[in-house]
């Protein structure tokens, strides 16, 4: 019923979608913030735009590209976002709100951490294909990507970034469980986390908070200001009066990490219900290329990229409406941040590009 | 690849998406009015506009008083670290003592002004400082340009901008500008954006005073000059239009207005309003008037005024007249010939025309805390008692009293009220106030003709002399009141001169009145009348006011 051309109109449908509403609801949310802190209204609009513009023309690129020097290429990835983030870990980074994520070059700053992302699926897609049905195999299968990722992750964490480092790890299980990988192997690479959170726990229950960063003042506010400005929006949103200012006065970050909250405002249930269909639908189109496509790296890479996209979008939202611990993570396409924005249509460029050579 | 597990995942992330748009839901159907009702409390704020406080001119139009803006500090103690870096800062840019800052900064409210009402200059320091806790309010002040020149009558405000004193205060509910009080939405910066054309609709009523600028700079230049000369403690000067408005009003020494927390408060009354005082010879206007009104005294009568006892009271006189027509008595202002023709008129129909003339009360000029003035009851009022009051000692009365009695005989018989306030126009061109202007009539047209003529007698030949200015009809009656004091009257006085001209049509009424002067001798013809003559030739000359023509 499904051919390849529909997963792949599928696709650019909800990635323009995405991206239309990100330009809408980043005007939206950021022209008081930029006013006041930028004396300009359009400092966020001007780059999101630029951003998108950039993306596209990266995602041609790699389109256009064989994805198969990537196979090679993921090692010249794993390392250069190593590189970036011992440079972050010996002080070259550009600290806010006391932790460093951010690495400036030249003009330009951007966060390792995305690269890091990337370069991790890429790098477990590879592996997964060349290990092939050893995956089983704890040794030769499972330990050696995992004691990579556990190394990626320690870097992650001393940023700190605790809730990055567990998304890096929970992402490569995943894609590791789906692989085929024995679920076994999987609770024991779990069980780090899993034992350090009833440690902490154990020892110190009132500062559970502290060691997670969850539960602070701050981010409890965060979360009720969240609250108020979707729910304000009821079913239909508040742009026939102009868009919702309460995102604008006490939401911090409306911009980026509670973007979805500010959609909320403007555009009520349905604008919601739109962005997560089209959320829902891009996942869906790369699992299903996934299934389709024919060489193992191509695969792995797909659902890498599937996964991903998943969780952030997962924790996105749940940050947004208090289902999840509060975490800063961009909701894909959506939100303001030029890495992440590049970072994304580049991963949508390699989809294109796995699926024009997979026919 | 396993495709089950990769189904259980999708089916995993449904299920998310599906809880997601549950909660999502909640918040906007369900729970929709809650939120909606938190959206509103945090976002509507209840605003206050109010515009600027009208402005004062003169009958000209020219500006007595207007506002200037005006910067205010305030802290607030729980942002405001008070360490000593911050401390010192604020010290030397505000001019405060660290310790007072220090005493201020201890309390519990959010809010504390640090200091009101601050230069431009300190203003720009304390935004180079930018210390957090530390705001500044702008607001408005009044600026009066003059000064000096009729700070008596304009008065002044508080801080708040409410009116404290003279005209400020009598017109307050004028004055005070508009507020609104309304609903808005909380915005960006700037959603309530200043349009001055809508805000100066919100201002206060503009007050045009019936004072006018140029003659009471030079009034007030000509007592300056004179007090100087003759060393009074204090003068004051009147001058007002027969039918009412009140053209010139100073009093000094006087005080500016703009440094009035310079000034006691005592220094700042009005005097010419508030203090009473005994009149002296000036009052004899009314003994006059009730001799002829009541017509009980022949204008050809004489009287011998050689010495005269009252009880056991010698009446003096300051010459010694042997007999004296009954204009002359007024014309040389003679005590002893005074108090027989108020014999002749009766305790009475003294009291009556004393009333008539509006001694006692208050006359309703449009001036806060007028004074009514002292006089002894009818009932009380022995034959001495009598005798005094007939030459004005033993009686208070106020200066305006005595300007509008002398506007009575000018104007041909009529009481009017006084009055400061020309009109009032609101910021959109409507006059929301006019002067009404009283007219009764108390003494008939022959009565007030009779006794003009006798007062133009007294400046042609009597004790007036001085006030005379050729080719002008001048009526006008000199006054030199001695002033109580422990143990009887002493040797200071009040010394006044009262009148009007031109004496055929009056256009003006002044009184000139000197407390204290040091030279002798300190009659009001010799100290007040050349001070009223040098206002009358300026008022002449200003108002173009023709000779008569024989």
């Amino acid at each position: 019923m499904f051919n390849k051309s529909f997963d792949v109109q599928l696709l650019i449908i909800s990635v323009t979608v995405l991206t239309l509403a990100g330009i809408l609801e980043v005007w939206s949310s950021s022209f008081v913030y930029s006013i006041s802190h930028k004396h300009t209204p359009y400092f966020f609009i001007e780059r999101q735009v630029a951003f998108v513009v950039l993306g596209a023309i990266l995602a041609y690129l790699f389109y256009r590209m064989d994805y198969n020097i990537l196979r090679k290429g993921s090692y010249f990835f794993l390392f250069l976002s190593f590189f970036f983030l011992l440079l972050l870990y010996f002080g070259f980074g550009d600290s806010i709100r006391g932790a460093c994520r951010w690495l400036k070059i030249g003009g330009f700053s951007f966060q390792p951490s995305e690269l890091a992302r990337f370069s991790i699926i890429l790098y477990t897609a590879q592996f997964l294909a060349k290990k092939g049905n050893k995956i089983i195999n704890f040794r030769i299968g499972f330990l050696p990507l995992y004691l990579v990722i556990c190394l990626f992750s320690l870097l992650v964490i001393v940023e700190p970034d605790v809730g990055s480092a567990i998304l890096i790890v929970v992402t490569v299980l995943t894609i590791m469980y789906v692989a085929g990988a024995r679920i076994l192997h999987i609770i024991l690479g779990l069980s780090p986390m899993i034992a350090g959170t009833i440690f902490v726990i154990l020892i110190h229950p009132s500062k559970v908070h502290r060691v997670t960063q969850f539960f602070n003042h701050t981010v409890i506010f965060q979360v009720q200001q969240s609250l108020i400005t979707i729910g304000s929006g009821g079913l239909f949103g508040k742009w026939a009066q102009g868009g919702g200012s309460y995102k604008n006065l006490f939401l911090p970050d409306a911009y980026n990490d509670f973007i979805l909250s500010g959609l909320g405002e403007d555009f009520g249930f349905i604008g919601i219900f739109v962005v997560t269909v089209a959320i829902f639908c891009l996942i869906f189109s790369i699992f299903r290329i996934a299934l389709r496509v024919k060489d193992d790296f191509a695969r792995y890479v797909c659902l890498g990229i599937g996964i991903s996209i998943a969780y952030q979008s997962i924790v996105n939202m749940g940050t947004a409406v208090g289902l999840l611990p509060s975490k800063g993570i961009t909701l894909p396409f959506v939100s303001y941040g030029g890495t992440s924005l590049v970072t994304n249509f580049v991963i949508m460029g390699i989809l294109l590009s796995i699926v024009s050579r997979n026919a | 690849m396993k495709r089950n597990r990769l189904g259980f995942l999708a089916i995993g992330i449904g299920c998310f998406f599906v809880l997601f748009l549950f909660k999502v839901g909640y918040e906007q159907i369900v729970n929709y009015r809650q939120n909606n009702l938190l959206w509103k409390k945090r976002l509507i704020r209840f605003v206050k506009i109010e515009g600027k406080r009208g402005k004062i001119l003169d009958v000209k139009g020219q500006m007595l008083a207007f506002n200037i803006p005006f910067y205010s500090v305030f802290a607030d103690p729980f942002t405001f670290s008070a360490d000593k870096k911050n401390l010192v800062l604020l010290s030397r840019a505000l001019g405060i003592n660290k310790k007072k800052l220090l005493s201020q900064l201890e309390s519990s409210r959010r809010f504390v002004w640090l200091k009101r009402n601050v230069t431009n200059k300190t203003l720009e320091k304390l935004k180079g400082l930018n210390i957090r806790g530390v705001g500044v309010v702008d607001g408005y002040r009044r600026f009066y340009p003059e000064g000096n020149v009729a700070s008596r009558i304009i008065g002044f405000c508080d801080v708040d901008n409410e009116g404290l004193e003279g005209i400020e205060k009598e017109y307050n509910d004028y004055l005070c500008p508009k507020c609104l009080h309304i609903e808005a939405f909380m915005g960006m910066k700037g959603i309530l954006s200043r349009k001055d054309d809508f805000y100066d609709t919100m201002n206060g009523a503009d007050v045009f005073l019936t004072i006018d600028e140029n003659v009471q700079s030079f009034v007030r230049q000509t007592l300056k000059k004179a007090v100087e000369e003759n060393g009074a403690k204090k003068a004051l000067c009147i001058v007002m239009k027969p039918e009412g408005a009140i053209v010139a009003c100073s009093t000094f020494p006087d005080f500016n207005l703009n440094l009035r927390s310079a000034y006691s408060y005592s220094k700042q009354r009005n005097s010419a309003f508030l203090d009473v005082w005994e009149p002296g010879s000036i009052f004899k206007l009314v003994s006059l008037s009730a001799a002829i009104g009541t017509g009980k005294v022949k204008r050809d009568k004489m009287f011998t005024c050689g010495s005269m006892r009252v009880g056991k009271h010698i009446i003096h006189d300051v010459y010694r007249y042997d007999e004296l027509s009954f204009d002359d008595v007024f014309v040389k202002s003679s005590n002893i010939g005074v108090v027989k023709v108020v014999f002749d008129v009766g305790k009475k129909r003294f009291y009556d025309y004393v009333a008539r003339f509006g001694f006692g009360r208050k006359t309703g000029v449009d001036f806060p805390g007028e004074a009514r003035g002292l006089i002894r009851d009818v009932t009380s009022c022995s034959d001495i008692n009598l005798a005094n009051m007939a030459f004005g000692q033993g009686i208070a009365v106020t200066g305006i009293q005595l300007c509008s009695a002398f506007s009575i005989i000018a104007n041909g018989g009529f009481k009017i009220k006084p009055y400061l306030v020309e009109k009032i126009v609101s910021p959109e061109g409507t006059v929301l106030y006019k002067a009404y202007k009283k007219k009764e009539r108390i003494l008939k047209q022959s009565t007030t003709q009779a006794v003009k003529e006798i007062l133009e007698k007294v400046v042609e030949k009597g004790t007036g002399k001085r006030a005379r200015i050729s080719g002008f009809r001048i009526a006008g009656k000199t006054g030199t009141a001695q002033i109580p004091g422990k143990g009887g009257y002493g040797k200071e006085t009040v010394s006044s001169f009262a009148g009007f001209f031109p004496a055929e049509n009056p256009q003006f009424v002044v009184l000139v009145s000197f407390f204290e002067p040091q030279v002798r001798p300190s009659y009001g013809g010799v100290i007040a009348a050349p001070v009223f003559r040098d206002i009358a030739q300026m008022l002449i000359g200003y108002e173009g006011i023709s000779k008569e023509w024989n």
